[in-house]
């Protein structure tokens, strides 16, 4: 009993990602440029993290470490207390479709399908059974506010209505961790206003975790915590 | 399965244009292999039905071992003896796939009007027989043995023509016997007929099968033809005909009409290789051109392919997701490729195109078959084709780094 204890309050307060020691060499060429250097860095389950720093601090690079889309060239990344950054290619496949959702700076919509089909992806991919996948689309669409966008494509869409497509399908396999890579850069102010409001609201209501990159000062005030990065170091968390 | 083939038929109908040069390549090579294989079907199915009706091969015949190599320089040895000719017939007639056994004697001499003479190359058969055997095969070129006439001879109708010979007309055959004896008989020239190739024209006489037997002086035969009701029998009925005929104690040689003919042979090995050479072309073309589609599709769809292994997507998934788009373009190229040979294929058999092949008499029709079963097997052959063509570029995209693919533009 106590050691079935031990497990739930071990969980609980366990990170939900946490990296020790990471570091990402790029090789370009003959050189070699050192994008994070020695992150130590954990974020907890129903956060709503920033990392922010000027244009090629490394923000992209830490966030597709975490996103498993990237693998470090040191240090050690955990998921839900498990270690990730040695599995295959196909079992972190797996993982992101299950426990990680994106949105990305593009948009990254598959332009032949409509908002519906992009937003089914992720369980399509996960093998979930058509109808159980549309009728889950369908209630992620309404959540953000574009039932009647449907059948629409992407490039019948304005680029705030394709984020929330995006934030949609980022949703809808139920993941632990969203991770959006500036999500607003696209954008225009007050569409960037909505769509951060929006993920805000889902990261409340799914206790969902978000974590997203930004340069744009005037998106931070709405997060519980800041991480400056600089010259692929973390300077600093709020 | 069913999202790869939606994904797939999208992004071929998004870009029209490639995806209906590709298609149209595709059913060019589909249709051309289509109408090729239709074509030389039906010339081997007239080479067949000219072995076997023709030159009248039956299906099987039946001789003694060792008949073909050393016939000439023992014939009594390899002759069939008339209590064995009826006792082999018996046995063969009992079985549900022979429609016919008669007998058959080669005799070749020379044949004289009189005044000149050449060499024939006579074949004894019975007059009804052979018109069973004959059926309503090329009936317009003649040579049909008459009952009533047991002297008549068929001539080939260059034989005649050299020695001036025409219908009711007679002449004289020498031929040596089957002791090595020389024999002349009178023979009336029956009807004169086409053998339909050019190398036996001027040699072949068609003798009742009791007149070439007193000509050769024997009672015997040297081969027993046995026509079966079924032209697509012929090899099983060679294994169990074979197998009965050696349980009787009969030591017997069965051929097959595609063995004797060696014509029909030479004639499909030729167009065989001819094939192969065409349907080569067509695949490096069919090949190419699925590599270049789906190598374009691949450099376009580098973001699309980075999202997608970023929302969980297997490198083997994405694999399949090109590989099924190459699948799809050549369905759809097979399916307009199938249009276009029964529209091709149409038009060539109702124009009434004809030639005359190499060795042969008088002119053919050139017409062209449907075999849906060869066209199925080639549709088949290049839809696993178009699969591992499209691999190439699929694979490619599979082993992108996330990262790359969702950086390019």
């Amino acid at each position: 009993m106590t050691a079935v204890l031990t497990r739930i309050c071990e969980k609980r307060f366990m990170p939900l990602v946490e990296l020790r020691g990471v570091g990402k060499v790029y090789q370009l060429g003959s050189t070699q440029v050192e994008a994070l250097a020695n992150i130590d860095f954990q974020i907890k389950a129903q956060e709503f993290a920033a990392i922010w720093g000027p244009s090629g601090s490394g923000k992209t690079s830490l966030l597709n470490l975490i996103g498993l889309i990237d693998s470090p060239s040191g240090g050690e990344i955990y998921l839900g207390g498990e270690r990730v950054d040695g599995l295959t290619d196909d079992e972190l496949a797996r993982r992101r479709n299950q426990k990680i959702g994106f949105i990305f700076q593009h948009f990254n919509l598959v332009p032949v399908l409509d908002a519906l089909e992009n937003i089914m992806l992720p369980l399509q991919i996960r093998g979930v059974r058509a109808d159980q996948a549309k009728a889950k689309a369908r209630s992620r669409l309404r959540e953000v506010g574009l039932e009647d966008q449907w059948n629409k494509r992407p490039d019948k869409m304005s680029g705030g209505q394709r984020q929330r497509i995006a934030i949609a399908r980022a949703l809808v396999g139920d993941p632990a961790l969203v991770i959006a890579d500036e999500p607003t850069a696209n954008l225009d102010s007050a569409t960037s206003r909505l769509i951060v409001d929006l993920m805000r609201e889902l990261n409340r209501r799914d206790q969902v975790t978000f974590i997203f990159s930004t340069h744009d000062p005037r998106l931070l005030e709405h997060v519980d915590r800041r991480v400056r990065l600089e010259d692929g170091r973390i300077v600093a968390t709020e | 399965m069913m999202n790869f083939i939606k994904l797939g038929w999208r992004n071929i109908l998004k870009n029209r244009r490639r995806s209906l040069i590709t298609v149209l390549a595709v059913a060019l090579g589909f249709a051309s292999i289509n109408l090729f294989s239709g074509y030389i079907h039906n010339v081997y199915d007239g080479l067949a039905e000219q072995a076997i009706r023709g030159e009248g091969l039956g299906h099987l015949t039946l001789m003694k071992p060792g008949l073909l190599k050393e016939g000439k320089l023992e014939p009594e040895k390899f002759l069939l003896k008339s209590d064995e000719i009826q006792r082999i017939t018996g046995l063969l007639s009992q079985d549900e796939t022979v429609r016919l056994v008669t007998p058959r004697l080669a005799v070749s001499g020379i044949v004289s009007n009189g005044k000149v003479s050449t060499i024939f190359l006579g074949e004894g058969m019975v007059p009804e027989d052979m018109a069973v055997i004959r059926g309503d095969f090329r009936a317009d070129r003649g040579g049909a043995l008459d009952r009533a006439r047991p002297a008549a001879a068929a001539f080939a109708s260059d034989l005649a023509d050299m020695l001036g010979l025409k219908q009711n007309d007679y002449a004289v055959l020498v031929a040596s016997t089957v002791e090595g004896l020389t024999n002349a008989l009178d023979v009336d020239v029956g009807e004169l007929y086409n053998t339909g190739n050019a190398g036996t024209n001027d040699k072949m006489l068609l003798l009742p099968f009791a007149f070439a037997q007193r000509l050769y002086d024997t009672e015997g035969a040297d081969r027993l033809i046995v026509l079966l009701r079924d032209r697509a029998q012929t090899f099983e009925a060679q294994l169990r005909l074979s197998e009965k005929l050696r349980a009787a104690g009969l030591n017997l040689e069965i051929k097959t009409w595609l063995e004797l003919s060696s014509f029909y042979k030479q004639v499909k090995g030729l167009f065989d290789m001819i094939f192969a050479f065409i349907f080569a072309i067509v695949i490096v073309i069919v090949m190419m051109s699925i590599i270049n589609t789906m190598s374009m599709a691949v450099v376009e769809r580098t973001r699309e392919i980075g999202t997608l292994r970023a929302l969980g997507m297997r490198r083997w998934d994405i694999s399949w997701l090109f590989s099924v788009e190459g699948v799809l373009l050549v369905v759809l190229g097979g399916l307009v490729g199938v249009a276009l040979t029964l529209v091709l294929a149409w038009v060539v058999n109702q124009a009434g195109f004809s030639y005359v092949p190499p060795n042969n008499t008088d002119a053919v029709l050139l017409q062209v078959d449907v075999v849906p079963w060869v066209m199925l097997q080639a549709f088949l052959f290049l839809g696993l084709v178009a699969a591992l063509a499209a691999l190439l570029p699929a694979r490619r995209a599979a082993r992108m780094v996330i990262v790359d693919a969702m950086g390019h533009v």
